[in-house]
């Protein structure tokens, strides 16, 4: 009697091949334990109160404003808007990517060291449901800590300055706060699972993370020194923007349609030509995805 | 065991391949700009110099390698479980500690200072002359040992060192100089600056670029200032940091009961 | 040596070792207890990688933690299978020597011998990134008595050992033993253990259970009395004059061996001494006689279940 196979065994690793009872939400579970655990770290609560921070600013400086321009209306004139203080603190997004170290790092580098891959991809899941599980782990808590703070500042400037006013004026800002709270989140998701696959231990990706994020910032103003345009230019602007966190904010204050006036251009607002960012960014997330996808194999990986 | 062995050891450990390499991409960083800028006819102007240097060699490459090379003093021991051989030996905890941070500094400060001496060449020594590279060459040294005595203090005290030092280099100090008034005296950086005195261009450069370095020159702390307080920073850092690790218990999370 | 007096350590909230007073003095003595038991946190207090919370710890009188004065004295081989990985086993064993003290004119020598001793000469210049489970067991054994300490502590080191690396160790710990070394060895393993020692520290979740000689507890625990398995010639016959000894408590046959007997006594050595007289007097021919809960797991058992 013979082995259906042939008389020698296949001993190769084989995902599981039975039912799969649950279909669609497979990926819910690994997601779910990634939230849980990042949820968990009092560390965690403290950066989502920090990125919480500018739109607690950005809320009494509303006050402080329309306290100055009851006194003097003539004064208003000179003040920011409401939506050029949104883009202001979207902007500030440190905390954000702190956020997003924080949660990311560990995401598939801790699964690598513990060779845990084996584990999960020998139960009823996919390769790509591991894969979305492990960007949505990191994907929900960033876009949670970008979205409500800019639902709660836009919520409460509309209801200072009459909810129906503030909706005609600005019809389309929820919508695009919606859409501007997924850039981060989903850059950060999926360079971070990226870069995790990879690596074996989480400061390893912390590191090279921030290295690539802040290499980018760095060859940015580089460059414009580098290409000698005038600094007020679309063309320097971006330049200045052409960086993951530089596109993240360009593309942002493109969907909000404002921006701070404060930095290169001084008082003029030159909005950086979305093309190019929105380009890098997707390079960006294809790159992140590609790297994780071709990482999650359940094979134990020995060296040396 | 003699120190210089332990610091030959703990160079051993930070010159592994992986981490090799990403040294040469790290020295890399600031050649490349240089090549960037002269490609885009812009070599050999001291501005040009002075903003790679301290963008990307000052705040960059030294920054980023001394968090690689300090921050897992301690912390890289603790995660990788093998913390447990050096804290049952016979050797005090100072001089790991030390030992630690001094092979750090060492390969920090050599590291930065060949990034520099190639930027300085590829922008032409002639043009920018090399008294102002070789400041540069004064400072990094400097700068790679008060680093590094921070990051080996907060490896000693901390769980992750890597993010309170990336958040604190990479989001605190570079945001810090923007602000007016004092703030900027709290930044590391702004102390290393005053001592490799990079003055602002007087023309040539594009006017963004004069506003970022004469930003990026302090003026309100004078060198004896910026010594005196580097100095102390790295002493009392280190002498935190073996307090610490003398006192400290150090077994991983998932041993721990 | 060792000495533990109501040394308790917390973590948090969890306590690891509660209230365990004892002393460990030269030969091999088996921690045995359940996973989670606080094993590892006794020798963590012992080799002075934690202090405890309360109570006291002391090895060769002195406070073990960060004490360059024990850890000079003491060799330890932790559980954990983390290693610096592009080190070869050789340069490992070389650096922990040097920082254990060993000096420069010996240590090639002292760790030559000390990797043959755990049979990793062939493979000590390969990097340890390539080493089974097996082989980074007999490395950290090697790094713990490279240095020759007077106390030799094992966190379980048995664990990934195929049967002749058991058989293995156990000859070098007995060798130590011999040589008036104090081994501590932590272990589930019952049985493995039962062949090296006797001697016993018993724990169970972070308290001291039992500690002494393994059959002195056994004789101790009066609510299970020993059951002994004999097979002899005519066991029936035999039977009656068994059962008629004041430490005999009960007796079975089995129906499908006729010279089976299995007995119940609360007084084994008396029963032994007399059976022996039995026996020379009749003549009868016993093929085997053992008692099955005399042992390491019988004892264990019996303690942690009541």
């Amino acid at each position: 009697m013979s082995a259906p196979g042939g008389p020698i065994a296949d001993l190769s690793y084989r995902n599981y091949d039975g039912p799969k009872s649950v279909d669609g939400f497979r990926w819910w579970s690994i997601a779910k334990n990634g939230i849980r655990g990042a949820m968990r770290k009092k560390f965690f609560w403290v950066l989502v109160a920090l990125a919480m921070l500018p739109y607690l600013f950005l809320i009494i400086q509303m006050i402080l404003l329309s306290t100055i321009t009851s006194v003097n209306e003539a004064a208003s004139e000179n003040m920011p808007t409401f939506v050029e203080m949104l883009a202001g603190a979207y902007g500030n997004s440190w905390w954000v990517l702190f956020v997003a170290l924080l949660v990311g790092t560990g995401s598939i580098a801790a699964d690598n060291r513990a060779n845990a891959l084996q584990v999960y991809l020998s139960k009823p899941i996919t390769r790509k449901d591991y894969l979305i599980g492990k960007l949505m782990s990191v994907f929900v808590p960033v876009y949670a800590v970008t979205l409500l703070p800019m639902l709660m500042a836009t919520s409460f400037a509309a209801f200072d300055q009459g909810v129906g006013a503030f909706i005609s004026e600005h019809p389309v800002l929820f919508p695009s706060i919606i859409v501007v709270a997924a850039i981060p989140a989903i850059v950060h998701a999926s360079l971070l699972c990226g870069i995790s696959a990879w690596n074996k231990t989480p400061w390893a990706v912390g590191v090279s993370y921030v290295g690539v994020v802040f290499f980018w910032n760095i060859a940015s103003t580089i460059l414009v020194f580098a290409i000698g345009q005038d600094i007020g230019s679309q063309a320097a602007t971006t330049i200045r923007f052409f960086s993951i966190d530089g596109a993240i904010s360009g593309l942002g204050y493109r969907i909000l349609g404002n921006m701070p006036r404060q930095g290169f251009g001084g008082d003029r607002v030159v909005f950086p030509d979305p093309v190019p960012l929105a380009m890098l960014l997707a390079v960006a997330i294809a790159i992140g995805i590609l790297l994780c996808y071709r990482r999650i194999r359940a094979v134990e990986v020995v060296t040396g | 065991m003699t120190f210089l062995e332990l610091l030959s050891w703990t160079i051993w450990d930070a010159t592994r391949p992986r981490k090799l390499v990403l040294m040469a991409i790290l020295v890399a960083v600031g050649p490349i700009f240089a090549i960037l800028i002269s490609l885009a006819g812009e070599g050999g102007t001291e501005a040009g110099y002075s903003l790679v240097v301290q963008l990307a060699i000052y705040q960059f490459t030294m920054v980023l390698l001394s968090i690689v090379f300090a921050c897992s003093a301690v912390s890289g021991e603790v995660t990788g479980r093998t913390i447990s051989f050096l804290v049952t030996r016979p050797v005090s905890r100072a001089q790991i500690l030390v030992a630690k941070f001094v092979g750090a500094s060492i390969i920090v400060a050599i590291a930065s200072c060949v990034a520099c001496l190639l930027t300085g060449v590829l922008f032409e020594t002639d043009n920018i002359g090399f008294e102002r590279i070789q400041k540069d060459l004064y400072v990094l040294p400097v700068g790679a040992i008060v680093y590094c005595a921070v990051f080996t203090c907060l490896s000693a005290l901390l769980v992750r060192p890597v993010l309170v030092a990336v958040f604190y280099t990479f989001a605190f100090e570079s945001w810090v100089w923007v602000i007016p008034g004092d703030f900027p005296k709290l930044s590391l950086m702004t102390y290393l600056r005053a001592l490799g005195d990079h003055s602002p261009p007087d023309a040539g450069a594009p006017a963004g670029i004069v506003d970022v370095l004469a930003q990026l020159s302090p003026t309100m702390i004078s060198k004896d200032q910026a010594w005196t307080t580097l100095a102390l920073v790295a002493v009392v850092a280190i002498a935190l940091g073996v307090i610490a690790f003398s006192r400290g218990e150090y077994v991983p999370k998932e041993e721990a009961a | 040596m060792i000495e533990l007096r109501g040394a308790s350590r917390w973590y948090g909230q969890v306590i690891g070792v509660n209230d365990v007073s004892c002393t460990v003095g030269p030969g091999i003595t088996a921690l045995l207890g359940q996973n989670g038991a606080g094993k590892s946190t006794m020798i963590k207090l012992i080799t002075g990688q934690l202090r405890a919370t309360t109570g006291e710890t002391s090895v060769f009188g002195e406070l073990p933690f960060a004490n360059p004065g024990v850890q000079r004295r003491l060799g330890y081989c932790p559980e954990t299978d983390s290693f610096y990985e592009d080190m070869s086993g050789r340069r490992f064993v070389t650096l922990m020597a040097r920082m254990s003290g060993v000096q420069k004119s010996d240590v090639q020598q002292r760790v030559s011998e000390a990797i043959e001793r755990v049979g990793m000469t062939d493979r000590a210049d390969t990097k340890i990134a390539g080493y089974s489970k097996g082989m980074r067991q007999r490395i950290k054994v090697a790094q713990a008595i490279v240095h020759d300490p007077d106390i030799l502590v094992l966190d379980e080191p048995l664990n990934g050992l195929d049967p002749v690396g058991r058989k293995a160790m156990g000859d070098l710990l007995q060798e130590y033993s011999e040589r008036g070394k104090t081994i501590l060895i932590s272990s589930h393993i019952l049985h493995e253990v039962e062949q090296m020692t006797n001697t016993i520290l018993l724990l169970h979740r972070g308290r001291l259970l039992a500690q002494g000689d393994i059959r002195e507890i056994r004789s101790l625990i009066d609510r299970h009395p020993h059951r002994i398995r004999i097979s002899m010639e005519a066991a029936r016959t035999f039977g009656p004059s068994l059962v008629a000894l004041p430490s005999v408590i009960s007796l079975r046959y089995d129906r499908s061996d006729s010279n089976f007997v299995e007995l119940e006594t609360t007084d084994p050595d008396n029963f032994y001494s007399t059976f022996a007289d039995m026996v020379m007097e009749s003549s009868a021919e016993v093929f085997t006689l053992h008692s099955p809960d005399n042992n390491l797991e019988a004892v264990f058992r019996y303690l942690v279940k009541g």
